[in-house]
């Protein structure tokens, strides 16, 4: 049962040592700087609607009511779609940590077969 | 050779003998299971917020050309309950994450088990060290937590639906009563939405001192195989 849970994170077959990183490296790096791209043009849009909040306060504005509503439409999507675009930075991370544990099982392969070689030559070399 | 009742002390912690083929413990096979469920909900749930903060920017487009009760009552509805699901989207990501790290303790553990036994050496793992268990604690403090301020959470979008649904303008609620209990409610879950995030946070940090610990180990006992190994090599 255990071995059935590890499908995903321990590779089936052995792979070799000093191959191309995993996939999962690049894929998690590219979703995580989507996320950053994502809250770097929300913080652009933001910067835009704090300067609305600043006109609701000026007494010059003619219509105050129509740039607070307008204000208040903005606002309510900005906020969770900033909050999705962390998540997706972490979802980012994850795919990285999951391509960690894959390595990981890669090295125990190499470090099984290079502990026998030495053992059975006595040799580092 | 160590016996299974005998602990060696080490810079990195209690180190014991474990029966060969041992594997995993429990909790390693939970994380095994659960860091992919977590994250999947986690997406889930920040989708439904991005879904319901865009529901309650076309509420406040209306709002803005008309008011009537229904209006308001359905933007402070979808107030809190924005809020609340993308807080339980990112806890459950960051549930997964820590279960990820917890996969990355169980692979250390079952694959450093597996170079010793491929020697013929017996297999030392560390015992449960202070700061996994600490990982653990905090971790499910966040998550229980997080649920807690989303059911709270919850209540408040409930409350606030009927202290707004008879409302006779922007500034005058219908029912000052669950105004004030849907404010008095959000004014602790708002806060501990956050402290189960920070807690969760913690908890990760926890995991990667562990995992820090865990390397030192396996490398120490690395060193001593291959001394082991050129030993037994050259009397050959």
């Amino acid at each position: 049962m255990a071995v059935r849970t590890l499908s995903l994170t321990r590779p089936r077959e052995p792979e070799k040592e000093g191959a191309s990183s995993p996939w999962q490296f690049g894929v998690g790096l590219m979703v995580a700087f989507a996320g950053v791209v994502s809250l770097t043009v929300l913080f652009v849009i933001s910067a835009v609607v704090a300067g609305w909040v600043s006109d609701i306060t000026d007494p010059s504005e003619a219509n105050p009511a129509n740039l607070l509503a307008r204000t208040r439409t903005y606002m309510a999507w900005l906020s969770p779609v900033a909050m999705a675009s962390v998540a997706v930075t972490m979802v980012g991370i994850a795919v990285i940590l999951l391509g960690v544990v894959r390595r990981l099982w890669i090295q125990v392969a190499v470090m099984k077969q290079g502990l026998l070689a030495l053992k059975r030559g006595g040799t580092t070399s | 050779m160590a016996t299974a009742s005998q602990t060696i002390s080490t810079p990195f912690g209690q180190v014991s003998q474990v029966p060969t083929g041992a594997g995993q413990t429990v909790i390693h096979t939970l994380a095994n299971w659960m860091w992919l469920p977590m994250i999947l909900m986690g997406v889930m749930a920040t989708a439904t917020a991005v879904g319901l903060g865009i529901a309650q920017a076309q509420v406040s487009s209306d709002l803005g050309e008309q008011f009537t009760a229904l209006r308001q009552a359905n933007f402070e509805t979808l107030k809190p309950l924005t809020g609340g699901f993308t807080f339980l989207g990112l806890a459950l990501i960051l549930s997964g994450i820590a279960f990820l790290l917890g996969t990355i303790l169980g692979a250390l553990r079952w694959g450093g088990g597996e170079v010793q036994e491929a020697v013929e050496q017996p297999v030392m793992a560390l015992k449960m060290p202070w700061s996994a268990k600490l990982f653990l604690v905090l971790m499910m403090m966040g998550l229980m937590a997080e649920l807690v301020a989303f059911g709270t959470l919850a209540y408040v979008s409930n409350q606030a639906h009927a202290a707004w649904i008879g409302a006779s303008a922007v500034d005058a609620p219908g029912n000052a009563a669950a105004l004030n209990r849907a404010a008095a409610y959000a004014a602790w879950a708002n806060p501990l939405r956050l402290a189960a995030v920070g807690l969760l946070l913690t908890s990760i940090v926890f995991a990667l001192f562990t995992i820090s610990n865990v390397l030192g180990l396996q490398f120490m006992r690395i060193r001593v195989l291959i001394a082991l190994g050129q030993q037994q090599g050259g009397s050959q």
